[in-house]
């Protein structure tokens, strides 16, 4: 079974900042890299020391080809790298450079460098005159290039020799990397320095999957054994019950894997969402033939084709989350469907079976709880319906609809992982990045030169006021042929000597000429001639199947990196992918919206559908509808007190708790039908059953905040108030409108 | 044979006290420094670059923050170390005025800082040796970075304990030398000299 660990794919693909932050994870970090990061708080001479400590240990471990620090590469390959924006400049640009390489320019310039020097020199300006003394900078008018003498992001990346293929693999290389780490650095070092990339969140979310599917499996187990136990006082049917469970939970990993090959971090909640759900209508089989009724067909008659009503119900309501734009869901929905049908199958075909074989018998005092809970609501009614209007009147008079924000929290936070040593890594990661301010792009285009001609475009709508330069890292194919044509490949001899001459040795001259044998090896038609920064270039731009890409940064924009009302016609032809969070929480909201209206007013569809075909009578119809807004009503208020916001996830799982509220409501309105309105009867079968049926989905929905995934966290949070509402607005208030609708049936 | 071993050890173990006796010594007596004016000289040395390229001009100090090169040759350049403001201009240029924590401020910043008398961060290792009526005081980082100087040498006049000079060099081996020649200490600097823009 394969787990996916990450948080974006089980977000909708369509979404271009989804997209956007799986191709900048993919190009720019790599993923197979793991990077060694420093607190940012540490002084940036300990970050260093602790860096310098862990650069040589590491290289030593077994199955790394290579630990660098990337500037370091920068800084290194600084001469190859300006030959390569050199390559792709405009040709009037390659002009001015070849002018500014002629012997009389470079003769004048390296007798002006001692002038340079003297007087009130900054270090900063000697290291780069050193790098470049011929000033080729200030023509290609680049983004400074970095120096040693500039501060250096402190980080270093790993790479493996070979690519990880699977999450056993980036497990063992983690695990090396970190038993490294440990033997490094002493004890109090060892907190300063975290590990990130994409192995490393491999490796840490799927062992926590595993436990957190096991932590689940065991916790609603135990819980759902001593509700039963609590309620029945038997241990041999529960075992069957359980094994049946077991039997359904298999099921539903098979329909994994044949039909998605692995489990998200959203559908792994599936196994105690199905313990929870499903247990229903074993609890509610176990009862009738535990209660002195169970020897009149007519009553397992209607409760069997009650199971098979709600199981339809409730994997309807879990099918028309397949229909979310949200992959996550797709799978939890398709997952806990199936296993719900299988377990009103098993219920209904096998548990009978045996339980016929010996006869169970509910103790006496839950009828004797049921009857006088039917006694209290009779005898208080009215009181009940009371308060319900009173309820539907501070709600109309509060108006709590009207405070969105406070009951949906569109921000990506809550979904992240929390707790989580990879996250925490990325973070310092993000806080040692000396452009964290910029606004990041994954731009798509047939080929270079439109993404490069549109950059200026791209810079004016984000920022009509002040457009940002457009970067340099973007290739030009045409610039590139006409470049060529222009270079004279004689031109490093020449180089050398006048250097010489003029007494600067390799160290003053070493870029230049470095620079100048890229070029001359692209002329000769060389492939390797950018070798050295191809590395580093590969998550800057490059062509894959999808045609041409470039990474592209607008200082300054990182807050709003996609303009208001979206993107001028004029960039039409550029696929513009925001790497941004900012951007992904908006747009995922916007989805998350559309999907509730979308999927929530199918379900409705579906049920006052199913309803009417099962019940054929406008009063009960409106009854459920009725149930249903109250139980929502309740759903507003719990939400309203308790302070809990939905997050766009469970924003879109609310569909779901319509078919929850739905299969209560239906019980218990074909219970009064079945005994013609006699609550103390209908609760003789009923009662015991959905309030362990409630208290049992409440656990196998609120397990999963037990762990670790904040997603799951809030999915359950938000499900389990909604089922509360639902058990209490059936079991309490409908009796109360069900008699006072129908009277006649009742008399 | 004995005598000459036991003499040396004496000498070795020796060692570390009279530096730090002479380093307590050097920070007293520049604790005491009020203003200080020499004539000054600038080295400036590169791996590759065969000849060392030098400036000249006037050098103020005004205890406790207040610093200034005016260079004559060549004329017109000047840095001015002023709390904490770094500014600094070049020939035909505008003064550029930083902080006094920006990179291009370090130099004169250190150099500030043992005219003060603070004793050196712990970050650096010290050597400290005499030579022909100087010590020499070598700081080296703890930890080689390239953010750091490779070291930093100050030079001190064995008798008067007066400062004669900072090297600084960077790490990929080029020096800046400072050189203060003909020292007048605590002697009236016009407050005017400090002034910015000028």
């Amino acid at each position: 079974m394969r787990f996916e660990t990450e948080l974006l794919p089980i977000l909708p693909q369509s979404l271009p900042s989804v997209r956007g932050l799986q191709d900048f994870s993919r190009l720019a970090l790599g993923e197979d890299e793991v990077y060694v990061v420093p607190n940012p708080a540490l002084p940036p001479q300990r970050r260093e020391h602790l860096l310098k400590k862990l650069q040589p240990a590491l290289s030593g471990v077994e199955g790394v080809a290579k630990v660098g620090i990337p500037s370091g590469e920068w800084v290194e390959n600084a001469g190859v790298l300006a030959a390569w924006i050199l390559f792709n400049a405009p040709p009037e640009t390659f002009r001015q450079v070849q002018q500014a390489l002629s012997s009389e320019s470079v003769s004048k310039r390296l007798a002006e460098i001692p002038e340079k020097l003297a007087g009130a020199v900054d270090p900063v300006e000697v290291e780069t005159l050193r790098l470049d003394p011929l000033g080729l900078l200030e023509v290609l008018e680049s983004r400074s290039v970095p120096t040693s003498a500039m501060p250096r992001p402190e980080f270093l990346v790993v790479s493996p020799q070979s690519p990880l293929r699977d999450t056993a693999s980036d497990s063992r290389f983690v695990d090396a990397l970190q038993a490294k780490l440990l033997e490094t650095l002493s004890v109090e070092e060892r907190d300063q320095v975290l590990l990130t990339g994409a192995p490393v969140f491999n490796t840490e979310i799927s062992r926590r999957m595993r436990g957190d599917i096991l932590f689940m499996v065991g916790i609603a187990g135990v819980l759902l054994s001593g509700s039963f136990y609590l309620f029945y006082r038997t241990l041999r049917p529960l075992g069957w019950i359980l094994f049946f469970q077991i039997l359904a939970m298999l099921a539903g990993l098979v329909a994994a894997r044949v039909f998605f090959g692995g489990l998200n971090v959203i559908s792994m909640g599936f196994a105690s969402i199905l313990l929870g759900v499903g247990m229903d209508y074993c609890i509610l089989v176990y009862h009738h033939f535990a209660s002195p009724d169970r020897d009149n067909p007519g009553t397992w008659h209607t409760l069997r084709r009650g199971i098979w009503f709600s199981a339809l119900v409730t994997a309807s309501a879990f099918f028309v989350l397949y229909f979310s734009s949200f992959p996550g869901l797709r799978q939890l929905a398709v997952l806990v469907g199936f296993g719900l049908l299988m377990t009103a199958l098993l219920a209904t075909w096998l548990l009978p079976v045996v339980l016929q074989a010996k006869l169970p018998t509910a103790p006496e005092r839950v009828f004797l709880a049921s009857r006088s809970s039917a006694s209290w609501i009779l005898r208080r009614r009215g009181l009940l319906i009371a308060l319900v209007l009173m309820g539907v009147a501070v709600l109309v008079l509060a108006r709590p609809w009207a405070r969105g924000a406070q009951f949906y929290d569109p921000s990506m936070e809550s979904l992240r992982p929390t707790g989580s040593r990879a996250f925490e890594g990325q973070e310092w990661l993000m806080q040692l990045d000396p452009s964290a301010s910029d606004a990041i792009y994954i731009l798509r285009a047939s080929s270079h030169d439109e993404i490069r001609n549109a950059m200026p475009a791209l810079a004016e709508a984000a920022k009509p006021d002040q457009p940002a330069k457009p970067g340099w890292s973007v290739p030009s194919e045409s610039n590139q042929s006409r470049n060529l044509e222009l270079w004279n490949d004689q031109t490093r001899l020449r180089l050398e000597v006048l250097f010489s001459d003029s007494g600067y040795g390799p160290e003053w001259s070493g870029n230049t000429l470095r620079m100048v044998e890229a070029l001359d090896a692209a002329k000769r038609g060389d492939a390797k001639a950018f070798a050295p920064v191809e590395r580093l270039m590969r998550g800057m731009a490059g062509k894959d199947e999808q045609g041409a890409f470039a990474l592209v940064r607008l200082p300054g924009l990182s807050e709003k990196p996609v303009p208001e009302g979206g993107w001028p016609a004029s960039l039409d032809q550029l696929e513009i992918l925001p790497v941004s969070w900012v951007t992904l929480a908006r747009e995922v909201t916007e989805t998350a919206g559309k999907d509730f209206v979308r999927l929530g007013l199918g379900m409705f569809l579906a049920i006052v559908i199913l309803c009417a075909f099962a019940q054929r009578s406008l009063a009960l119809l409106g009854l459920n509808l009725f149930a249903l807004a109250l139980a929502f009503s309740l759903f507003l208020g719990l939400l309203l007190i308790s302070g809990v916001a939905l997050t766009p996830l469970s924003l879109i799982s609310i569909p779901l708790l319509i078919g929850l509220a739905i299969d209560y409501s239906l019980h218990i309105l074909m219970g009064l039908e079945h005994e013609h309105g006699d609550l103390l009867k209908t609760y003789d079968h009923l009662a015991a059953p959905v309030l362990l049926t409630g208290l049992s989905a409440s656990i196998g929905f609120g397990v999963p905040m037990l762990t670790s995934q904040p997603a799951l966290q809030n999915f359950g949070l938000v499900m389990d108030l909604g089922v509360v509402s639902s058990v209490f607005a059936c079991l309490v208030f409908l009796p109360c409108f069900y008699i006072l609708c129908r009277p006649a049936k009742r008399d | 044979m004995r005598r000459l071993i036991c003499r040396l050890l004496i000498l070795l173990t020796s060692v570390p006290a009279i530096a730090g006796d002479l380093e307590e010594r050097f920070l007293e007596n520049q604790k005491s420094l009020e203003s200080l004016q020499a004539d000054f000289r600038q080295i400036i040395t590169s791996p590759g670059l065969k000849q060392p390229v030098v400036s000249e001009g006037r050098f103020y100090y005004l205890a406790p923050d207040k610093l200034r090169i005016d260079y004559t040759k060549p004329e017109g350049d000047y840095f001015l170390l002023n709390g904490d403001h770094f500014e600094s201009r070049r020939r035909g240029k505008a003064p550029v005025v930083v902080p006094v924590n920006h990179p291009s401020a370090r130099a004169l910043s250190s150099l500030r800082e043992v005219l003060r008398g603070t004793p050196p961060s712990e970050d650096f290792q010290k050597q400290v040796d005499r030579k022909e009526g100087e010590i020499r005081v070598v700081l080296t980082p703890s930890t080689a970075s390239p953010a750091m100087p490779q070291k930093i040498e100050n030079r001190v006049d064995a008798n008067s304990l007066a400062l004669l000079g900072m090297t600084i060099t960077t790490p990929n081996g080029a020096g800046m030398e400072f050189l203060l020649e003909n020292p007048r200490r605590n002697q009236a600097i016009d407050p005017a000299v400090f002034s910015s823009g000028k």
